[in-house]
């Protein structure tokens, strides 16, 4: 048996606290230089720019403290006003239409016995692979001033409200979708063969138990889906017109006018309501009591004739656009030239004709996907591992994890108009890092942190709580323990989150678009640009193209990696 | 002989609450100790803070001789099996047991021989291939102890191992324990709440509540002899008479076990003392009878041998006497009342 000798090296001009901080064990010590690091890391990557930021909101142009004038002077300007009034009705209008469709598409799939759920399952998520520009320019082509269909519209204009309300419905309906399936899905069977004992009627039934269930999903999903609503700028930016909303107005002041300050005005405003839906939304998640507990029995639905008619009606209406506007970007895509020469030919797919880059923003766009999903995934994983891992009742926890949970909040926008003010300020010895693809990575990384710091956190919970005090006593480095069990046990979500990480990386265009040069274009930047040149089909080319390399990846993921994966977790 | 474990006055705070309160104690070589309290004394921490899981402000600890206060747990001397098992979920149940001999560098062969052995020991032969997930709990346990006790620790800490396992696995498997222990003669602590476990398992028992040591003895001495009133209700069941003008003419009170009331005079020199039955309850061997005394209100419950049942009239309502042996009486002093 190893002899155990005394190697506390006593202090005694160290007190109490100090000596027993510094005496801590290695592992104890690498524990605290990873949290370190992660800290150091957020700060950098994601408090810096936003503090910078909102630093900018503060001072006039010539650096000087001017306190709230900034934003007197903004809501003095009627426009300005006017943009934000605008973007509260988008942000209002999206949220409901998005919330009825998503419901009853989300209660088709759980609650009844629909054929070809895998189909609906499919669709549902398609527009999740698209960037927002996508679904615009399809609208342009459906019901533009040469629109194959613009007879629907009645002489009205699809540029402005109903294009980006349309776009934004589209482009959010994936996130309900998710949402309110997994609201929907956890039902308690228990509570529906109550209501049948009390004789209920299915519509009582549905506002008794129902809806009573899926209340907090229902809350989050609209907190979720208004904030996407109000913070995106693709959709606007091609079919908004004359319609300004705040994020096409800042995009003016911060690339047309070069006017900073004012940029971080609008930023701030468009915070505001991103901040407050988020705060109801965990205030009110805070009062749930969770009604599905261990002791529930999964609902199942039995099939039910005019239900399951009336849902397959109801859901094909809902994918029907959605097989529609993407239907429509693939065949404008392949159309030579709109609307002269409608011969189907990959001429838009000659991306050097339209744009000096080419392709490279392409290759860009995969670079740059697959190192923010390689590094993003693994640092989202040990951070959720130092935040388990912290004893009882330490400041770092709740910092790192207050941290992760504030990107939920922060559009990429405002986020990118934050890097430019900390990583282009000479005085930052990280300044070299503008203009290059690596700063691509860590706003893309920050910018997507939240979602994939609470899968990683879920999953760590799942393994025994006491494997490192284990360890400790066979000897086995924790560091060991974590790449011998913990990383393998965590794989399959740690794959989710790169796959995550992998899409978003690709149809995003907010922080972006402020911190691209033309050697790092990316994909998604590509299409607004030559869409903005008059360039409709290829910017519908390189669109897919994103569309396609995304559901590419998933399928492959779906395919060959859960087959994966399933040799490697045998023990499950 | 220095004794093999020595806690000298050990205290733990958590803010501004105290976990555990001066807490000293020795445990010699090769015995078998319970951690016995309710949930909540500090069982646990007193637990991890020997195995350095928790850090140690104030106080010693002494493990063979060495100051082992501030040494973390990687540099200590023991094994340690948990409530929840902990068994690495993506090893096998050999790696599982075989992985701190890796970690030692032990040869192959050494390995296969030694992980078989301990198979072999916990009674599990042909099980090293499948994974955690596909055991049951008692048999996760003792992989678990199989696990704690290859790298031959002079100590094994067992926090509540038991509790998560059926009546009749516990009861088993705390079998496989204590003849296991037995035969290394390893110096073995387990926490537990549950007294019968303590009792049949414990050389000597530590009882604790809110953080301090209530009473260190064999579970004989502490089932006869309770220290205060808190281990005598918490240990089996008593009655607390409190009986005006005692000795010295302090007030004090009595504590007498249900066993040890009787229905008739069995030995001289008993305390009389008369009783009205309130009500009855059958229970297979003995009789529960709840009886109030007649000069004052309070109850006692007494469990009589159902063969001492002949004559007696036990309807309640019916008014009668019941003894007490003299020896058989705990005195408690009044302030020990809560
Ligand atoms: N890290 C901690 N921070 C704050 N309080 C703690 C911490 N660990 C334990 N406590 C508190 O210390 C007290 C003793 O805890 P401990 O886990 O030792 O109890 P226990 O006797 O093992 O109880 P149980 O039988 O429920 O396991 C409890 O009140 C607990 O809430
Ligand atoms: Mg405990």
């Amino acid at each position: 048996m190893s002899a155990i000798s005394q190697t506390a090296w006593s202090l005694p001009w160290l007190r109490g606290g100090h000596e027993q901080w510094l005496r801590a064990s290695r592992d104890q010590w690498l524990l605290r230089l990873t949290a370190a690091f992660i800290i150091l890391y957020l700060g950098i990557t994601l408090v810096g720019p936003l503090l910078s930021m909102l630093l900018q909101s503060v001072v006039d142009t010539q650096g000087n403290y001017v306190g709230l004038e900034n934003f007197y002077q903004y809501l003095g300007t009627r426009s300005l006003r006017q943009s934000f009034l605008n973007t509260m009705a988008v942000g209002g209008l999206v949220t409901g239409i998005v919330l009825i469709l998503a419901f009853t598409f989300a209660y088709g799939l759980t609650r009844t016995c629909l054929p070809a759920k895998g189909l609906f399952k499919v669709l549902g998520m398609l527009p999740i692979l698209a960037p927002s520009m996508l679904p615009a320019i399809s609208l342009i082509y459906l019901f533009g001033n040469q629109g194959v269909i613009r007879e629907l519209l009645f002489d009205n204009s699809v540029y402005g409200l109903p294009g980006i309300v349309i776009g934004l419905v589209f482009w959010t309906f994936p996130h309900a979708v998710l949402m309110l399936t997994t609201a929907l899905g956890n039902a308690d069977a228990r509570l529906y063969e109550a209501a049948r004992v009390l004789k209920l009627s299915p519509l009582q039934t549905f506002f008794t138990v129902t809806l009573p269930s899926a209340k907090y999903g229902l809350i989050s999903t609209a907190s979720v889906i208004f904030t996407l609503a109000v913070t995106d700028f693709g959709v606007a930016k091609v079919i908004g017109g004359q319609y300004s909303v705040l994020a096409t107005d800042m995009f003016k002041q911060v690339v047309g006018q070069q006017n900073f300050t004012m940029g971080a005005v609008t930023s701030v405003l468009m915070l505001l309501p991103a901040i407050i839906a988020f705060a109801v939304d965990a205030f009110m998640q805070r009062r749930q009591v969770s009604l599905f507990s261990s002791r529930s029995v999964i609902y199942k639905p039995k099939p039910h004739q005019t239900r399951d008619a009336l849902f397959l009606l109801l859901c094909a209406v809902i994918a029907l656009p959605i097989v529609v506007i993407i239907g429509m970007a693939i065949y404008g895509s392949l159309v030579t030239f709109w609307p002269w020469n409608m011969a189907l030919g990959l001429n838009s797919y000659n991306f050097a004709t339209f744009n000096p880059q080419g392709w490279a923003p392409y290759l860009n766009s995969l670079k740059m996907a697959g190192v923010a999903a390689a590094l993003g995934s693994l640092l989202v994983l040990i951070s959720a591992y130092v935040v388990e891992k912290q004893p009882q009742g330490s400041w770092v926890k709740p910092v790192i994890q207050g941290m992760a949970m504030i990107p939920m909040a922060v559009p990429g926008l405002v986020l990118g108009l934050g890097y430019i003010f900390f990583f282009n300020n000479p005085d930052n010895p990280l300044a070299g890092l503008y203009g290059t693809l690596t700063i691509l990575v860590l706003s893309t990384v920050a910018h997507y942190y939240t979602v994939g710091h609470l899968t990683a956190v879920t999953t760590l919970k799942k393994l025994p709580p006491d494997i490192e005090a284990v360890a400790a006593s066979l000897k086995i480095p924790h560091h060991k323990v974590f790449w011998r069990v913990t990383l393998p046990v965590s794989l399959p979500a740690l794959l989710d989150i790169a796959i995550y990480l992998f899409v978003n990386a690709l149809t995003t265009t907010s922080a972006a678009v402020f911190l691209y040069v033309p050697d790092t274009m990316l994909a998604s930047i590509a299409v607004l640009n030559m869409e903005d040149a008059g360039f409709h089909g290829p910017a519908s080319a390189m669109g897919v193209l994103i569309l396609l390399t995304a559901a590419t990846v998933k399928l492959l993921w779906m395919g060959v990696g859960q087959k994966l994966l399933r040799r490697t977790q045998g023990w499950r | 002989m220095k004794p093999f474990l020595c806690l000298e006055n050990l205290n733990k705070q958590f803010g501004q609450f105290t976990a555990l309160n001066d807490i000293s104690l020795t445990i010699e070589k090769g015995e078998f100790i319970c951690f016995l309290g309710p949930s909540g004394c500090g069982k646990t921490t007193l637990l991890r803070m020997i195995a350095g899981l928790e850090s140690c402000e104030q106080g010693h600890i002494w493990q063979n001789g060495a100051n082992i206060t501030h040494l973390p747990p990687e540099k200590r001397d023991f094994g340690i099996v948990f409530q929840s098992y902990a068994l690495f979920p993506n090893l096998t149940v050999f790696e599982n047991i075989a992985i701190g001999l890796r970690q030692q560098r032990a040869s192959k062969v050494a390995i296969e021989q030694q992980v078989n052995h301990w198979l072999e020991t916990i009674g599990l032969p042909e099980i090293g291939d499948k994974f955690p997930g596909q055991l049951s709990g008692g048999q996760q346990q003792r992989v678990a102890l199989a696990r704690a006790l290859i790298l031959s620790p002079g100590l094994l800490l067992l926090d509540e191992p038991l509790s998560a396992l059926d009546a009749k696995v516990r009861i088993h498997l705390r079998e496989t324990i204590r003849t296991l222990q037995k035969q290394l003669g390893i110096t073995t602590i387990m926490v537990t709440h549950d007294q019968e476990e303590a009792m049949a398992m414990a050389d000597r028992i530590v009882v604790m509540n809110h953080g301090v040591v209530e009473q260190i003895g064999t579970p004989e001495a502490i089932y006869q002899q309770p220290a205060s009133r808190f281990v005598a209700g918490f240990i089996g069941a008593m009655n607390f008479l409190d009986l005006a003008g005692g000795k010295k003419g302090q007030p004090h009170i009595i504590g007498v076990r249900p066993e040890d009331i009787h229905l008739t005079a069995s030995a001289p020199g008993s305390l009389q003392i008369p009783v009205r039955i309130e009500r009855t309850e059958f229970q297979g061997p003995l009789l529960r009878v709840e009886c109030q005394l007649i000069d004052c209100s309070s109850t006692l419950r007494a469990d009589i041998p159902i063969h001492q049942i002949t004559t007696a009239n036990l309807t309640p309502g019916t008014e009668t006497c019941i003894w007490i042996e003299h020896r058989r009486m705990q005195h408690f002093r009044q302030e020990e009342v809560v």
